[in-house]
């Protein structure tokens, strides 16, 4: 199987007057990828799915399958697999006779579903569940089985709509694990739903972040979450130290009486805000102990916690900003709320972002 | 027989943003709803409509008929009993109803299946056979009559008097009272009264300050059902009253029927629906959204919520919900032994034993041409009412929530609409057209009245399905028609068969329209029955009756059953 290359040109779906759910989008889905819509409730993510599969018809824009245009083409004729978020299998069909479902469909003789079917369950740990019915498994086995049901009949595409949420937290780490050998075994191309970041960054080639109907970022989590463009995908992906100050190009930020240094310039603009991810801050004592060439920044520990690997430490800048740097056990953690410490970082560890 | 309390709640539609069961044009909803409301406009709102017209022109035009339902003496002291009765019969029916609900909440699961049941046997009694069964314990020289005579009240007479039609009433009606009071309590989280306790409120006190007023609103569905449908009532009064102490219902029997005065029993039924609509509409208004679907089907027999209360059944409250499991059943076990008397008269309990009854039930041509035609009306009540109700519940789900609850509440319309009315309306247009007096007409009027069983079990059914699940057959490659066939068809079937069951019943114990539309070849069996106690005394009703209980409440009890069996296995 090979996974199926999806183009997105410039997609809108409007539900009535208003803004529109999803607004003039483009992507490129790479075959065999991996890539996640990431993004809160209500911002287009899911209508996009929609469209993808076929259940919604766009407004304008296409959807392109290997270079041919399919927005017109009904869901049950697009080939594309999918799997839901409260599973939604058949209750008055056994396990078995879920997964033979789109192969019945596709006319595939009796002896070859069998045998597909059991090759789809064994797929996902569940090759003597068959004769069940779906209420008498876990929701993680229905979602398995969910999974079984969509690629077995060697779909283009599987998209996954939230597949894990409705699962506790061990299930869905297990499960995320299950997705992921899935994927490399199958070599499909798979679109991913979802609104968890960690689940995202681990799962994902790459991830489109969506805010507002619109894309507002493309690339893989390492990118996004070293490089962010912006306040949103900052804030969207991981935790971060965000200072608004003030851009003077081309090598100053300043911020209150502080001038920090700026080895690479963002985008040009007066309104960025700088930011920087918590293990890239480094807390001293006092301004004279830090390392030379760092900007610095002077904070209020607001609270120690403790995670068992590493602690994590509060902070408050004085000007209502608030962030937190990350400390692994071991190092001296002689601070307590209330301490007043100077937080510090090289200028190469931060990031410009527009607002 | 079951009817429900207004309209259940418009379908919801489904969760925004997921896949969206994919909903075709609103206006596909239309084609399939088109059979059944078209069916409801011409078998009941044109017809009601020229009834209207009628009591505004009948014998002339103006407000005569309305005027002399105040004016001419007789009528008003008519209004004013039945409006009485019912209230008394609503009043009374709660105050037995609601310690037996309260018990229900309070026993566990076996003693509650057993409490259920008792209140679903006679729920599926035929009608007639228990107003039949409360007219032999009534009787001069009957079963009541002798309790009673050690007190000195033997002598008293119960037939033909208000008493005995109320006490038939009640006890009718009583299921209406306990299912939606049940259904209410059951919801109610009993730990809020121990709460209650624990902030310092006595026993009974903090009863009265929690969880009366969170009962309230299944006691007033409850009782607006039931007053609503002893306004309309004709069989019990008919049966046990006498015409001294006429309802309503019996005086437009007669305009209609006797005197052919539509104008002045259309202006009744208009006072009739009237009285009807003002007390469902002030009862959704005092009770909220989300009352009472006592419907048929929809019984809430739920595995209790409310299991570890804490609190034990009182011994008062044992007593009491004994002796309304009593009433309740009575009736019925009446009806059995009756039926195997050697007596030519309706005495109880009977000193010789026969099976003449059954003989003859199944010998006599009356009675056996009622029988048969009960049987071909059910069949083909059941078959029209399906087939026009599972395409309109599909219809239903179809359209936008704007149009759903209006079109909705205009198919359910039938069950709240009193059937004296409905047969007097029927009757006055089949006379016009012809089809009185023949079995069409009551095939037609039942398959009005027996519609809204079916579009309420479908819709349930609906709704109870996963509304993806079509969308998700899609993306497994299914067309339109594959999906329907082998998913959407085999989850509602269930709802289709159980919707088809309701209809045949409801057709076969249906009396007040077959008894309009009746004539000599037109004679349903419940019709017979009728008119084997008030034309003739002849005790063959007694094994008709035994045999309609068995035949109604036979796969009622099995479907119920499996279904139970069903629940278990998850």
């Amino acid at each position: 199987m090979t996974g199926a290359q999806v183009h997105l040109v410039d997609l809108t779906k409007q539900y009535g007057s208003g803004d529109p759910a999803v607004d003039h989008i483009d992507l490129d889905i790479q075959p065999g990828e991996f890539l996640t819509l990431l993004g809160p409730s209500g911002s287009g993510k899911t209508t996009t799915l929609n469209m993808i599969v076929g259940f919604t018809e766009p407004t304008s824009g296409r959807i392109e399958l290997n270079g041919k245009d399919i927005s017109r083409t009904p869901a049950h004729k697009r080939n594309f697999g999918m799997v839901f978020q409260n599973y939604a299998l058949f209750p008055h069909l056994t396990v078995a006779q879920n997964v033979a479902f789109p192969l019945r469909e596709r006319k595939v003789p009796a002896a070859q579903t069998a045998k597909l079917v059991q090759e789809a369950l064994e797929l996902v740990d569940l090759g003597a569940m068959g004769e069940r019915r779906p209420h008498e498994l876990s929701g993680g086995q229905q979602q398995r089985v969910a999974l079984a049901r969509a690629v077995v009949f060697s779909p283009n595409l599987l998209l996954l709509d939230e597949p894990l949420s409705a699962l506790d937290r061990k299930l869905r780490q297990s499960l995320q694990r299950e997705i992921k050998r899935l994927h490399q075994e199958l070599g499909l191309t798979f679109v991913f739903v979802t609104h968890d970041q960690d689940e995202a960054m681990t799962l994902s080639d790459r991830i489109a972040i969506f805010d507002q109907g619109r894309i507002v970022a493309v690339g893989t989590p390492g990118e996004l979450y070293h490089r962010p463009t912006t306040r949103f995908v900052a804030r969207f992906l991981g935790e971060s130290n965000v200072f608004g100050g003030r851009y003077r190009p081309a090598d100053v930020y300043e911020w209150h009486d502080r001038k920090w240094t700026v080895p690479e310039p963002g985008n040009g603009t007066e309104q960025q805000a700088l930011i920087v991810r918590p293990e890239r801050l480094r807390i001293a004592f006092d301004e004279t102990s830090v390392p030379a060439g760092s900007n610095v920044a002077p904070a209020a520990v607001t609270d120690v916690s403790f995670y068992g690997t590493y602690y994590r430490i509060e902070l408050a800048y004085g000007d209502d900003s608030v962030g937190c740097a990350v400390l692994p056990v071991g190092e001296p953690a002689a601070v307590s709320p209330g301490t007043r410490v100077v937080a510090h970082w090289r200028p190469e560890d931060q990031v410009l972002v527009s607002e | 027989m079951a009817v429900s309390t207004a309209v259940p709640q418009a379908p919801p539609t489904g969760r925004p943003g997921a896949a969206p069961a994919r909903r075709s044009r609103p206006s596909s909803g239309w084609l399939y709803l088109a059979p059944a409301v078209l069916a409801l406009v011409v078998l009941f709102l044109v017809p009601l409509a020229s009834l209207v017209v009628d009591s505004f022109t009948e014998p002339e035009t103006g407000l005569g008929n309305y005027a002399s339902l105040f004016t001419d003496g007789y009528t008003i002291r008519v209004l004013g009993r039945t409006l009485l009765i019912a209230l008394i019969v609503s009043v009374a029916g709660v105050l037995m109803a609601y310690p037996y609900a309260y018990a229900m909440t309070l026993v566990g699961p076996t003693m509650r299946a057993v409490l259920v049941t008792v209140v679903l046997v006679p729920f599926w009694t035929s009608m007639l056979a228990r107003n039949f069964a409360w007219l032999v314990l009534l009787q001069d020289g009957g079963l009541v009559q002798k309790i009673l005579t050690p007190f000195g009240l033997g002598d008293v007479r119960l037939l033909g008097t208000p008493l005995a039609v109320g006490i038939s009433m009640t006890q009718v009606l009583l299921p209406f009272l306990v299912l939606p009071l049940y259904s209410a309590m059951s919801q109610i989280d009993g730990r809020l009264v121990v709460a209650g306790q624990s902030l310092g409120a006595p026993r009974a006190r903090a009863f009265r300050r929690i969880y009366l007023p969170l009962s309230a609103p299944g006691v007033v569905a409850g009782m607006s059902l039931v007053f609503v449908l002893s306004l309309g009532f004709y069989v019990t009064p008919a049966l046990l009253g006498s015409t001294r102490s006429a309802m309503i219902a019996q005086v437009i029997n007669v305009r209609a029927k006797e005197l052919l005065d539509f104008g002045g029993a259309g202006a009744m039924g208009m006072f009739l629906l009237v009285v009807t609509l003002l007390v469902l509409g002030l009862s959704r208004r005092l009770a909220g959204q989300n009352v009472a679907v006592t419907a048929a089907g929809g019984q809430p027999v739920r595995s209790g919520s409310t299991g570890e209360q804490g609190s034990s059944v009182r011994p008062w409250l044992r007593i009491h919900t004994t002796v309304v499991a009593i009433i309740l059943v009575a009736p019925t076990l009446v009806i059995f032994p009756m039926s195997f008397s050697a007596a030519t008269t309706f005495q109880f309990p009977p000193r010789e034993w026969s099976l003449r009854w059954y003989e003859n039930l199944f010998t006599s041509p009356e009675w056996t041409a009622a029988i048969l035609n009960t049987v071909q009306v059910g069949i083909y009540v059941a078959v029209l009412a399906t087939v026009l109700g599972t395409m309109a519940a599909f219809g239903l789900a179809r359209l936008g929530p704007r149009w759903r609850g209006a079109v909705n509440g205009f198919l359910l319309s039938p069950m709240i609409v009193p059937h004296i009315l409905v047969a007097l309306v029927v009757f006055s247009a089949f006379l016009q057209i012809g089809l009185n007096g023949t079995l069409i007409g009551i095939i037609l009027a039942h398959t009005a009245m027996a519609l809204p069983f079916v579009v309420i079990a479908v819709t349930a059914r609906l709704q109870g399905m996963d509304a993806r699940l079509p969308a998700v057959a899609a993306s497994l490659g299914a067309g339109p028609v594959s999906a329907f066939r082998r998913v959407t068809l085999p989850l509602v079937l269930p709802g289709i068969l159980s919707g088809a069951v309701l209809a045949f019943v409801s057709s076969l114990d249906e009396v007040v329209i077959a008894l309009f539309l009746q004539a000599p070849g037109a004679i349903t069996l419940p019709v017979q029955m009728f008119n084997s106690i008030t034309i003739q005394i002849d005790p063959t009703i007694s094994a008709a009756s035994s045999l309609m209980v068995v035949l109604v409440s036979v796969p009622i009890l099995l479907a119920q059953l499996a279904g139970a069996r069903k629940r278990r296995s998850r």
